[in-house]
């Protein structure tokens, strides 16, 4: 948990550094695969809590999340359709139930102890 | 030993998120909406619609600052602009058929072909339609013709060359074949506008059709009839 917060200022700090910004043609695809992203990681801290956090399903689900949610932007603009919001729609709200489940767990905690 | 690998996992992980968060951050500005590769394609072409416009646009205040020029030259050199208006009003009434107008050009004859009808063969692949007199006086035009007549009707930008039956009616007036198409111009350029291989008048005088082209120093195109 620490070190995943950890991670993530590191990671804000070496990405606003390097000089480097998505072309602007795909930021669609790119910000429905930093969602699929988000949503793997907010996953993995609920299974963490529940303790039943698994490594595989983490690595595997954060990066084939993220490129299938892109990839499938891509082809349903492609065919004119916008898959773009089922994919905002499927990620954002089971965003919302983890973390309503998150916020649950921690509360349960430490009104336990 | 395993748990450690688990650490390292999700702290790199973590950190790819971070990048990748960070570049998203930077490369989304604010006040803009997602925007599909359709509407892409969309505002492209508006653009290169607008650019296209601008040009012209362009072009013409380059046309409309000669002629400043040259009225301010004409003042200079005359002392007031009234010749160079004359003139202009001159070449307006050519243009819209208030004069007679005279010089080189071309006289056309078209008439209906005089060959035998192959067996089952369409009457009309014979016969002079108001289609084929329009499309060479627009060939015509196409060549530089300053002024058209068709059988002494003169044919003005807004004149009407449509199908009435055996006859064709321009500026409301009917008229039989032979048609004598009459235009002022450059008489090479409007002998090969019909002449030339692969014209529509080429085409035409390969169905039989008569089509006489007579190029004249001296052409007398009359000037327009009927009311305004």
């Amino acid at each position: 948990m620490i070190i995943g917060i950890f991670g993530i200022i590191i990671g804000l700090i070496i990405g606003f550094y390097v000089p480097i910004i998505f072309p602007m043609i795909y930021s669609s695809y790119t910000s429905v695969a930093l969602l699929a992203a988000i949503d793997s990681v907010f996953g993995a801290i609920r299974a963490s809590l529940e303790n039943k956090f698994n490594s595989t399903i983490f690595v595997t689900g954060f990066i084939g999340n993220a490129i299938i949610a892109g990839l499938l932007a891509y082809i349903g603009d492609r065919m004119g359709v916008p898959l773009y919001y089922a994919a905002i729609f499927t990620f954002g709200s089971r965003l919302f139930q983890n973390f309503a489940i998150i916020r649950r767990m921690l509360i349960k905690k430490f009104s336990n102890s | 030993m395993k748990k450690k690998y688990i650490k390292l996992n999700i702290f790199v992980l973590t950190t790819i998120l971070g990048i990748l968060v960070s570049f998203q951050v930077k490369s989304i500005n604010n006040n803009q909406e997602y925007v599909s590769l359709d509407e892409i394609r969309d505002y492209k072409q508006n653009l290169e619609k607008e650019k296209a416009e601008i040009a012209q646009l362009n072009t013409s205040i380059e046309d409309y600052k000669n002629k400043i020029e040259q009225f301010r030259l004409s003042k200079i050199r005359d002392g007031d602009i009234t010749k160079l208006l004359k003139e202009e009003i001159k070449e307006y009434k050519t243009i819209s058929g208030f004069t007679d107008v005279y010089g080189p050009g071309v006289i056309i004859i078209m008439d209906d072909a005089t060959r035998e009808l192959y067996e089952g063969e369409n009457p009309n692949d014979v016969l002079v339609h108001d289609v084929d007199v329009l499309n060479i006086v627009n060939d015509l035009k196409a060549a530089g013709a300053e002024a058209i007549s068709i059988n002494g009707q003169r044919v003005l930008s807004n004149s009407e060359i449509d199908c009435s039956g055996y006859t064709i009616k321009i500026n409301g007036k009917e008229y039989g074949h032979p048609f004598i198409i009459k235009a002022i111009g450059e008489p090479q350029h409007l002998e090969a506008a019909i002449n030339a291989p692969m014209t529509y008048g080429y085409m035409l005088k390969t169905y039989g059709i008569f089509i006489e082209v007579n190029p004249s120093t001296y052409v007398k195109v009359p000037k327009y009839d009927g009311t305004y």
